[in-house]
């Protein structure tokens, strides 16, 4: 029921991007989101395209995965293409003059790059939470972030909230499942109704769960005490990522292909 | 210096009122209470009879208004010493949900080494050590919420024992937990109180658990009203049913018999003592 849920949509594989260091796949995502929005033309459009392919596949993320990574986005995604194509009127119009719209060459492609960034975005960043632990998410963040702390950032802190709130994520789902059944047994009505009816059923699941997670961090704050935690100043880690051969030589690809998209955009004309 | 770990010197102790005009009664009143090191005392007493309060005295979670409570002789008072307090006692409370802090098991006996700022390859030793010692090692990579209540406890326990404090105090730590998870919680306390010399404070309702500690300490709106060994305490069936508390179930059985006028001590604990007496009757 409620709790299979899966938090931060993790797919568990032993692949070589599973064991890249997250920091290394974050600073590679973000490569390669700049590099979406660099191309200038369809043989860049193919570079991109083809790197993504090869990732998954070297991933080992179902294509059944990915699908369901874009499902959500497929409107915007024709929303955007279709108004770019009536709103980009440079060029020349496809469609016959004495129609009252017009389509043109130029429209179609601004369109179509559009809709295949927007696509390769989602995918990239999915891929991302799909072959990172979300632990392991957090401590590449928290590692990114800390050169902010000279400027009095409280990446720790921030850090520890991070994990807390992954690690209460599925407690409080069966929490509310628990205080769902309590309430039910007690003949609340939570499944019929309409929208307004529903919502003001949700009050009386709603403000137990507030008032026990409020007794959840009492508990836990005196406990977090007792282990000596301060504010995150002076902590270490015992697990220490250690950026490896392959971690270099996917910096190295990235950097490849960027130089090669910058190289293709100088060599052959631009179409958007 | 004398080797009391844990001393409570006619300690007292207020809860803050949220209406500021009343004050709450204490919870702890004037309680005088040491505790040897290596020692395995139960504390009992019914809800509200103050032990709760009591555990969190003993590792400076709480400063009391009146009287002084030192921790290896240092002040609980002195903000300065609450680090080292915290390194040498403990605590593991009721809920094991409430006190695990990361997402994976070994991360979370992790926690406390991390706060303090060790090395990373002598953090993984001794989290391996401790997971050892409380049987969770092959279930180390586990996520705690799949695991069940005895299993969370045992690695809350781990976090403490990783940190190699010298006590630790037990707050009804198996009181949400079904008999197998207690049983298993039971056994992990004992053997860190024999075979490690670890001091342990055991706070308690459960009268089964309390036999099985060297000494018990009986508590009642905030005073402490007896303590010896098992024996000595049990022995007091009627003090301890006036203050809501039953006494172990042989020993009920004991005290029946003897009223309908067979000879029967009164501080029988354990089945074999039973036994042995009914042996030498018949």
């Amino acid at each position: 029921m409620i709790k299979d849920i899966t938090i931060g949509q993790y797919f568990s594989a032993k692949s070589v991007i599973h064991r890249l260091d997250a920091r290394i796949k974050i600073i590679l995502t973000i490569a390669f989101i700049v590099n979406i929005f660099l191309i200038k033309n369809f043989w860049g459009l193919g570079v991109i395209v083809a790197t993504l392919i090869a990732t998954t596949l070297l991933s080992k993320v179902p294509f059944k995965m990915i699908l369901k990574s874009i499902k959500p986005i497929v409107f915007i995604v024709i929303f955007t293409a279709v108004l770019n194509l009536f709103y980009m009127q440079d060029g020349r119009n496809l469609l016959p003059e004495s129609w009252f719209i017009s389509i043109t060459d130029k429209g179609l492609i601004f369109a179509f790059f559009l809709a295949v960034r927007i696509i390769t975005l989602v995918i990239a960043s999915s891929l991302l939470t799909y072959t990172t632990t979300p632990t392991e998410l957090t401590f590449a963040i928290e590692k990114l972030l800390s050169p902010l702390k000279l400027i009095k950032v409280p990446v720790n802190t921030f850090a520890t909230m991070m994990t807390l709130a992954l690690r209460f994520i599925p407690t409080l789902i069966e929490e509310t499942d628990k205080i769902m059944s309590a309430q039910k047994a007690r003949g609340a009505d939570l499944e019929t109704g309409g929208i307004i009816d529903r919502i003001k059923a949700m009050v009386p699941i709603l403000i137990p769960l507030f008032v026990s997670s409020f007794r959840r961090a009492n508990d836990l704050a005196f406990a977090m005490e007792c282990r000596c935690y301060t504010d995150g100043e002076g902590r270490t880690r015992m697990k220490q990522n250690k950026i490896s051969f392959k971690d270099i030589a996917a910096l190295v690809i990235i950097v490849l292909i960027t130089t090669g998209i910058v190289l293709l955009n100088t060599f052959f004309t631009h179409v958007i | 210096m004398d080797d009391n770990i844990i001393k409570l010197e006619y300690v007292t102790f207020s809860y803050e009122s949220d209406d500021e005009k009343k004050t709450l009664p204490p919870a702890v009143k004037d309680v005088y209470l040491t505790v040897k090191e290596g020692d395995f005392v139960a504390v009992l007493g019914h809800n509200g009879s103050g032990k709760s309060t009591l555990a969190k005295l003993c590792n400076a979670i709480a400063v009391p208004q009146k009287g002084k409570v030192f921790v290896n002789g240092m002040d609980t008072s002195d903000e300065n010493n609450d680090i080292d307090i915290k390194k040498t006692v403990g605590m593991v409370f009721q809920n094991p949900d409430n006190q695990l802090v990361a997402t994976i098991v070994e991360d979370d006996v992790a926690f406390g080494l991390e706060n303090l700022g060790m090395k990373p390859e002598l953090i993984r030793e001794r989290v391996d050590e401790a997971l050892k010692m409380v049987g969770m090692y092959e279930l180390r990579e586990r996520q705690p919420h799949t695991l069940s209540g005895g299993q969370k406890q045992r690695v809350a326990i781990a976090g403490i024992v990783a940190m190699q404090t010298k006590c630790i105090v037990f707050d009804e730590p198996t009181a949400m937990l079904d008999p197998r998870g207690r049983q298993e919680v039971m056994n992990t306390v004992k053997y860190l109180n024999k075979e490690l010399g670890i001091t342990v404070i055991y706070i308690t309702h459960f009268m089964d658990e309390a036999v099985q500690a060297d000494r018990v300490v009986v508590m009642d709106d905030g005073v402490i009203i007896l303590d010896g060994t098992p024996k000595e305490v049990f022995k007091n069936a009627k003090k301890l049913k006036d203050v809501g508390l039953d006494v172990p179930q042989l020993t009920q059985l004991a005290h029946e018999l003897k009223k309908e006028g067979i000879d029967m001590p009164d501080d029988i604990l354990d089945v074999d003592e039973f036994v042995n007496v009914i042996k030498e009757l018949i």
